[in-house]
């Protein structure tokens, strides 16, 4: 069965995404931060990483470009919550989602899935994915 | 009374006095000086000449020897008193006194030995000789009366003192008049002044004398009003202009103002947007879950659809919050056809309005094409068709959507306009409602600010429609009196040739 690493801050998002996804019948491993996220890849590989982008210490796009060195053919799935973010959110010059997003690409993201998404659409990014 | 003595005509008419004060006696005295002396002088050659020749003739007529010879002798005394003034004559001769037969008798002891004229207590000029008269001493003593000559001195000094007066009045009136000739002149120029300095600039001074140094003041003060009038006209054209640029200054700040808070409310909107998805995606999620987990009859299966569906709103909510706090980045802008997008959007504006809206539209075909992201600028013209729908529900009223092409040049009438110079599609979209309160206006793209009914709109259409004008680099401003309706006007930019050819279109 497919292997999928959840990396995100949030406790409830990794909690649901464990549930939606075990009962897929996939074999999940979460983790809170990017660097242990990056150490469970390296004691365990996963088929699919889908992380949050932002998140405090190690943000999603350092996650994923340090995993991309790492691991070349990871498939990873960004995810965001769209607005601003992080300890800046509410000044003026805080960087946007946008620019985030378009930076996760570049960084190596396969798919980037804006946040709130139903079940379908993160079971249909998986899906394509790991059948590639 | 001492401000009067103040004046030029006081001090004029004082210095005259003090002047003639002390001229005038001097004068007085000065004349009677030299009349009494001319005439004394006169007087007294003309009694010594006459005395010496009286005397030469008896010193000749040595006929003292017989007493008939005597009386003949003495005859001559008698001339003093012919053709002459004389009042006095008597010959003495040893102790022997003879007098003249015509002497009035009361002068017979009045001689004295005093040869001064007229300060002697009568009016008789007293003088005596002695006579050549061999074996004899001889005395001739003399009296002449003073009185037609003091007489003439009187009327000599009264003369005097009619001329003098005669002076001073002229004089007086010549001052008078010279004074008058100053002051008026003066008084003129101070009443016109005054007319300049309550502000009747156009008063010319002048001073109605021909007094060359009058002239030329009021020339050079004519100068000074004639420059101090520019400089006035100066100052106010500067103050005027000063406050044009202070009034505009303020309308900058106040739109530099509205945009930041703009800004910082999309910022804040954005950041708990972003929580808030971060929430709403396990409640999706989870809702999911638990629907999968019920069987299809369950009863709780309808809350838990009700959930989704709300769940689904909030994402479209945010979805809203965020349109209106992005930036252009994230469009997909291709030139487009304004005309058509508009029309595209009008078909569906005509099907959703109920026949109490009459919907009447004016554009300019030519309009070209604009820069723009079809589906938003759609959007856009249906939030602001639904904001006039709601303006109207209660009555119904015209709806009306123009379009046309504007060009904003640096000089243009477009101040309030955060634009570039260039040309522009304008959209305009009007209602015939109860229009916008003024106190309001500055809020109505806030996100989340509504003066419709509570449950009646989200507050986020008219901020949703700002976030797509400024994303799109365009403006948008509104037109409204409260009860005449009003009109909003979007301003998108029309593609330039060179913004149009990397989009591939011909």
């Amino acid at each position: 069965m497919p292997r999928v690493l959840i990396i995100d801050d949030e406790e409830d998002i990794r909690d649901v995404f464990y549930e939606v996804l075990s009962r897929a019948g996939f074999e999940v491993d979460v983790a809170s931060t990017g660097d242990e996220g990056i150490d469970k890849l390296r004691s365990k590989p996963a088929d699919v990483i889908v992380t949050d982008i932002i998140m405090p210490g190690k943000d999603g796009v350092a996650t994923i470009r340090e995993i991309r060195k790492e691991f070349p053919d990871a498939k990873i799935i960004a995810i965001s919550g769209g607005g601003n973010f992080g300890s800046n959110a509410y000044e003026p010059n805080a960087i946007k989602t946008t620019a985030y997003l378009a930076a996760a690409g570049e960084a190596g993201a396969d798919v980037i899935l804006p946040k709130p998404f139903d079940r379908e659409a993160l079971m249909e990014a998986i899906r394509t994915l790991t059948a590639g | 009374m001492a401000g009067k003595l103040n004046t030029l005509r006081a001090r004029l008419i004082m210095v005259a006095l003090a002047v003639h004060a002390m001229l005038l006696p001097a004068l007085f005295f000065g004349v009677m000086f030299i009349v009494e002396n001319s005439h004394r002088d006169v007087f007294v050659n003309d009694v010594r000449t006459h005395s010496r020749f009286l005397a030469d003739i008896l010193s000749s007529q040595q006929i003292l020897d017989s007493s008939q010879d005597l009386i003949a002798w003495l005859d001559w005394l008698d001339s003093v008193f012919l053709g002459s003034n004389g009042v006095y004559a008597e010959v003495l001769i040893g102790e022997q006194r003879f007098f003249s037969t015509l002497m009035d008798e009361t002068y017979f002891d009045k001689f004295k030995e005093d040869f001064h004229f007229g300060d002697h207590g009568d009016d008789v000029y007293y003088l005596s000789m002695p006579l050549d008269i061999p074996g004899h001493q001889a005395i001739l003593r003399l009296g002449f009366d003073e009185s037609l000559t003091l007489e003439e001195i009187g009327r000599a000094g009264l003369r005097t003192v009619y001329a003098l007066s005669a002076y001073l009045v002229i004089s007086l009136l010549l001052l008078v008049l010279l004074a008058v000739g100053l002051t008026r002149p003066l008084k003129t120029l101070q009443r016109d002044s005054r007319a300049i300095a309550s502000g009747d600039y156009d008063t010319r001074l002048r001073v109605g004398t021909r007094v060359r140094e009058f002239r030329d003041l009021a020339k050079d003060l004519d100068l000074m009003r004639d420059a101090l009038v520019g400089i006035n006209e100066r100052l106010r054209a500067e103050i005027t202009e000063h406050l044009a640029t202070e009034q505009q200054r303020q309308t900058l700040q106040a739109q530099l103002h509205h945009a930041k808070r703009l800004e910082t409310v999309g910022t804040l909107a954005s950041g708990i947007a972003h929580e808030f998805n971060n929430i709403l995606l396990p409640i999706i999620l989870y809702t999911d879950l638990a629907l999968e987990d019920l069987p299809q009859d369950n009863p709780i299966r309808a809350n838990l659809e009700r959930v989704m569906k709300l769940a689904n709103r909030a994402k479209e909510v945010i979805g809203q919050v965020l349109t209106f706090s992005r930036k252009s980045v994230e469009s997909r802008q291709e030139p487009s056809d304004v005309v058509s997008v508009v029309k595209e959007s009008l078909s569906l504006v005509r099907a959703l309005m109920p026949a109490t809206i009459d919907i009447q539209t004016n554009i300019d075909e030519k309009c070209g094409r604009v820069l723009v992201d079809a589906t938003e600028v759609q959007q856009l013209i249906m939030n602001l068709c639904s904001n006039a729908f709601q303006a109207m529900t209660e009555k119904g009223g015209r709806l009306t959507i123009d379009v046309c092409d504007v060009a904003i040049d640096e000089d243009s009438d477009h101040m309030s306009l955060r634009l570039e110079p260039g040309h522009y599609a304008r959209i305009s979209v009007g209602d015939s409602g109860k229009g916008i309160d003024p106190v309001i206006r500055e809020r109505i793209f806030e996100p989340f600010f509504t003066t419709g009914e509570v449950g009646k709109g989200t507050g986020l259409g008219l901020s949703v429609v700002h976030g797509i004008v400024v994303s799109h680099g365009g403006d948008i401003t509104v037109d409204s009196t409260p009860g005449h309706g009003c009109t909003f006007h979007v301003y998108l930019p029309q593609a330039t040739l060179s913004s149009e050819l990397p989009a591939g279109h011909s």
